[in-house]
């Protein structure tokens, strides 16, 4: 395997950081400095496991792939940070928070996918390479997630 | 993620919001209305405010990313093992082997047909005199400069051994920018072993260096203003040896009397014996202090002296003072066995050991650049000593920790507090080791060593990393006081 130049390193660590950090972190329960470990872990497999770096696309699979299964092995208590949003409108800030909460009820696969498409925006072809799935058994489960996700909102809205 | 071909406007962002929404767009189609909202913060901030569930999990995105995860990737990448994914599969090991085999039968050949042919010339097979082999006494190393080791005429017996060989150095920072090796896996984080380099342990010293590089100007202000900040920083030390000293004493005497078994009064006696040391190690360190202080205060003085007298004197120091050190060790011969994260490690005898230390004090001036923590050990000429050097250059206040000991059993037990929770080690020998350890679990392993009841002074500054997203190397050099 060739050296990689810590350029490449540096710029895609740059492009991916925030998308493969926001997804270990819910996918772990918020716990920040869990997550920042997480991150590091799969950025340093994903990097290693690579014989190059010129296909942006196939080393973000790699990477969040590996995201996700180290942190299918996490076991922390979930963490309540919401430093992130505390310039925001309390209203805002209110229904991220509601959002948060839905999503840490969630399973964790269900979670996997909803991260991967509405926060990460991964096409359902790499959505399947990630989670080992046919692309159209993962558009089946993203929808079902969301479906999920709804129900869960209407729960704790109506919890208050 | 991909290239589109597509390109969208406003107006289409609008069309096609509904789409988007419900998930509904093709792969082109939504990475072309993704690549819209990327330069497009109106777009961006209209899309998102409709109140979709999809919509908020997007939002949930937008959080702080530590500033330096790049860095941390980039060490880590420097200094983990080797991935299984990288190892040779078992038919590549078979070729090697076979391939590897060839290769030395290649090179044997030549050579075999020469000594054939060379016998056959000769018309006789002779036996080869047995090599002549040199005895090199130890005392006819230690006069040689580094690297070269001269034999000297004695009675031929056998080939010497340098026992005396330093371990291989390593690297205790991140490299310059420019290639990072992936493949780079110095040793793997090992095991701490307590392997002695032969007899340079019988004599241990340990010394602190104050280092200022460059040309400093200091004026009387500044020169009183450290020392006073020196003499608060002893009494505080002091007062908290003599508070140790008396909650032990208060220990011990609340303990006796209490046990009547004789099998239990042995035991009572043993841990009576080992309290009494630490209060006597506290209390000739909490001399030391008193005397330095007082040394202190004296100098204080005559700074005040000069200072009202108008002299204009500056205290200079020109040259670099870590080049002026090393270059002195270099000219005595003294070799480095290890060196890296303020630390250095270097064995000798005793007579270069003086005058090691002599040069040492005519570059570090005043009483707060150097420091002898081994004062009553004596080195004595002919006797290997090793010396521990830490340096304190100030920019960074590198962390250095002393941790007094009262035997090897509890020498172990920190060691193996510390190797579990290390990133890496750098070094280790018999008293001293630098390892890495991330920020984060700093505080975790003081706690443990502080657990085990072992006095742990630390040098150097660290910050708590309680309550920190951010995660650092740090490189800790330890020093068993003995």
């Amino acid at each position: 395997m060739t050296a990689h130049s810590e350029t490449s390193i540096k710029y895609l660590i740059t492009l991916y950081q925030q998308g493969i950090f926001a997804l270990v972190m819910y996918l772990i329960g918020g716990e920040k400095n869990t997550a920042y470990n997480v991150t590091v872990a799969a950025f340093v497999k994903a990097f290693q496991s690579s014989p190059s770096l010129d296909n942006e696309d196939a080393f973000l699979i790699k990477l969040a792939a590996a995201a996700v299964e180290m942190s299918r092995d996490v076991k922390v208590p979930p963490a309540d940070d919401n430093a992130d949003f505390i310039n925001l409108p309390p209203e805002k800030r209110r229904s991220l928070n509601i959002a948060k909460t839905a999503l840490g009820a969630l399973p964790f696969e269900a979670r996997v996918y909803l991260l991967l498409r509405d926060q990460m925006h991964l096409p359902y072809a790499a959505i399947a390479s990630i989670t080992g799935k046919p692309d159209k058994a993962s558009r089946i489960q993203t929808t079902e997630a969301r479906g999920q996700l709804r129900e869960k909102l209407e729960e704790v809205l109506r919890r208050g | 993620m991909g290239s589109s071909t597509l390109s969208y406007s406003c107006a289409d962002i609008n069309k096609l919001l509904k789409r988007f929404q419900d998930d509904l767009l093709l792969d082109e189609e939504s990475q072309a209305f993704l690549k819209h909202l990327a330069v497009c913060s109106k777009c961006k901030t209209f899309v998102r405010a409709i109140g979709s569930v999809s919509n908020q999990i997007w939002e949930l995105g937008e959080i702080k990313v530590p500033e330096d995860l790049a860095a941390t990737v980039i060490f880590k990448l420097q200094h983990s093992p080797r991935p299984s994914a990288l190892k040779a599969s078992p038919s590549d090991v078979t070729l090697r082997k076979i391939l590897a085999g060839v290769a030395v039968i290649i090179l044997i050949l030549p050579v075999l047909f020469f000594s054939i042919g060379h016998m056959l010339k000769r018309g006789e097979v002779r036996e080869a005199p047995a090599a002549p082999v040199m005895t090199v006494s130890r005392t006819a190393i230690e006069d040689q400069t580094p690297g070269e080791v001269k034999a000297v005429e004695s009675d031929p017996v056998f080939a010497a051994v340098d026992d005396e060989a330093p371990p291989a150095e390593e690297p205790d920072e991140v490299p310059e920018e420019g290639v990072v090796d992936v493949n780079f896996s110095p040793a793997e984080p090992e095991p701490f072993e307590e392997s002695l380099p032969g007899d340079v342990a019988s004599k241990s010293l340990h010394w602190h260096v104050q280092l200022l590089d460059g040309a400093v100007d200091r004026s009387w202000e500044e020169i009183m203003a450290r020392i006073d900040r020196e003499i608060a920083q002893k009494s505080s030390r002091i007062e908290q040896l003599q508070s140790d000293i008396s909650r032990l004493q208060k220990e011990g005497q609340a303990e006796l009397g209490r046990y009547y078994s004789s099998d239990v009064e042995k035991k009572e006696s043993q841990v009576r014996q080992q309290r009494d040391q630490v209060i006597n190690l506290k209390s000739s360190e909490a001399e030391k202090l008193t005397a330095d202080i007082r040394h202190l205060r004296e100098e204080r003085s005559r700074s005040e002296t000069a200072q009202r007298q108008g002299t204009s004197e500056k205290q200079r120091l020109d040259g670099s003072q870590r080049t002026q050190m090393l270059n002195a060790l270099n000219t005595l011969g003294i070799r480095r066995d290890w060196e890296g994260a303020g630390f250095i490690v270097f064995g000798t005898d005793g007579i270069k050991t003086q005058q090691a230390l002599e040069q040492v004090l005519q570059i570090y001036k005043g009483p707060d650049s150097f420091r002898d923590f081994t004062e009553d050990v004596h080195a004595l000429p002919g006797e290997p000593c090793r010396v521990s050097l830490f340096i304190n250059d100030g920019e960074e206040a590198r962390l250095h920790w002393h941790i007094d000991l009262m035997g090897s059993v509890e020498q172990s037990a920190v060691i193996e507090a510390i190797a579990p929770l290390a990133a890496a080690v750098n070094y280790q020998s018999g008293d001293s080791a630098v390892f890495t350890i991330m920020e984060s679990k700093l505080e975790e392993l003081r706690g443990k060593v502080r657990a085990m009841r072992v006095p742990l002074y630390e040098y150097g500054s660290r910050r708590s990393s309680s309550g920190i997203l951010v995660s650092r190397p740090v490189s800790v050099s330890v020093y068993f006081m003995k």
